[in-house]
């Protein structure tokens, strides 16, 4: 039994590897069992996805970006026809 | 008429293009090399072009591709390594129990909206910007193309361990980042 309880910092990569990689068996018992029984731990399982979808969505999105005036883009727009 | 296609594309798009790759390299000149890279190569590859696509999306995915080399090369020559960052010390204890000091409370005002709203995008930015530049560009570099971790690893030439803990680290930094900017500021 002690073999299958790990710490919260081990717990918490854990939800990483799962999240990208998945776990062995036994590691997914490890982890079902820690979060189980700990709250702070399954905090932040659930704050780790909601900062995935955060990433997902600030970096792939092409909606969101840095304002440039008119000016500065047709200043590039010359210098690209020029070519 | 190619030449006037891909003119038409230049005067419509460039600005699109320009404001996406400066929120990505926050270069300016890296950024305007990046735009005209992407012209460049939609120049040679326009036959490969088909309507299918618009082209907005399809000269996006140049640029993106274009963005992710530019990390790529950069992170040959600094080594990704775990110790980079900040320290776990900052929220374990020896034993690897959660440090009480590290009270984490639930993010309520979690809404559906909460990714499409400005101000959060901007907060989020910011505290992306305060991670290690290393941890960053793993990150970036794993969203930009949507790719799974495994190749990522690959690319940028570390293990998968050493992937998810640098993952498990910045997830940490950027928690209590988004805890101290975002989450506190917006609860009742």
């Amino acid at each position: 039994m002690k073999a299958l309880m790990i710490s919260c910092l081990k717990a918490t990569e854990l939800t990483e590897k799962r999240l990208h990689f998945g776990l062995s068996i036994s590691e997914s018992v490890q982890w079902h069992l820690h979060t189980t029984m700990c709250s702070a731990c399954r905090l932040y399982s659930k704050q780790s996805m909601i900062i995935e979808k955060a990433l997902e969505n600030t970096i792939s999105q092409t909606s969101h970006s840095t304002r440039i005036s008119d000016a500065e883009a047709q200043s590039l727009v010359n210098k690209i026809l020029k070519k | 008429m190619n030449d006037k296609l891909l003119q038409s594309w230049v005067k419509e798009y460039t600005k699109d293009l320009l404001s996406w790759a400066l929120h990505k390299v926050s270069d300016r000149a890296t950024a305007e090399d990046l735009v005209q890279d992407t012209f460049l190569v939609a120049a040679e590859k326009l036959l490969l072009f088909r309507n299918d696509s618009s082209p907005k999306t399809w000269l996006f995915s140049i640029l993106n591709n274009k963005i992710a080399e530019q990390y790529r090369s950069k992170s040959k020559f600094t080594k990704v390594t775990i110790s980079s960052g900040g320290t776990l010390n900052d929220f374990f204890d020896e034993e690897g129990n959660w440090k009480k000091n590290i009270v984490a409370s639930e993010w309520e005002s979690v809404e559906p909206n909460l990714f499409d709203n400005h101000a959060f995008i901007e907060s989020f930015q910011k505290c992306l910007d305060n991670l290690p530049v290393e941890w960053n560009r793993c990150i970036i570099l794993k969203y930009l193309e949507q790719k799974e971790a495994t190749l990522i690893c690959q690319e940028v030439g570390i293990s998968p361990t050493n992937y998810w803990q640098i993952v498990h680290r910045a997830k940490l930094q950027l928690r209590e980042c988004l805890e101290k900017n975002w989450f506190n500021k917006h609860r009742e």
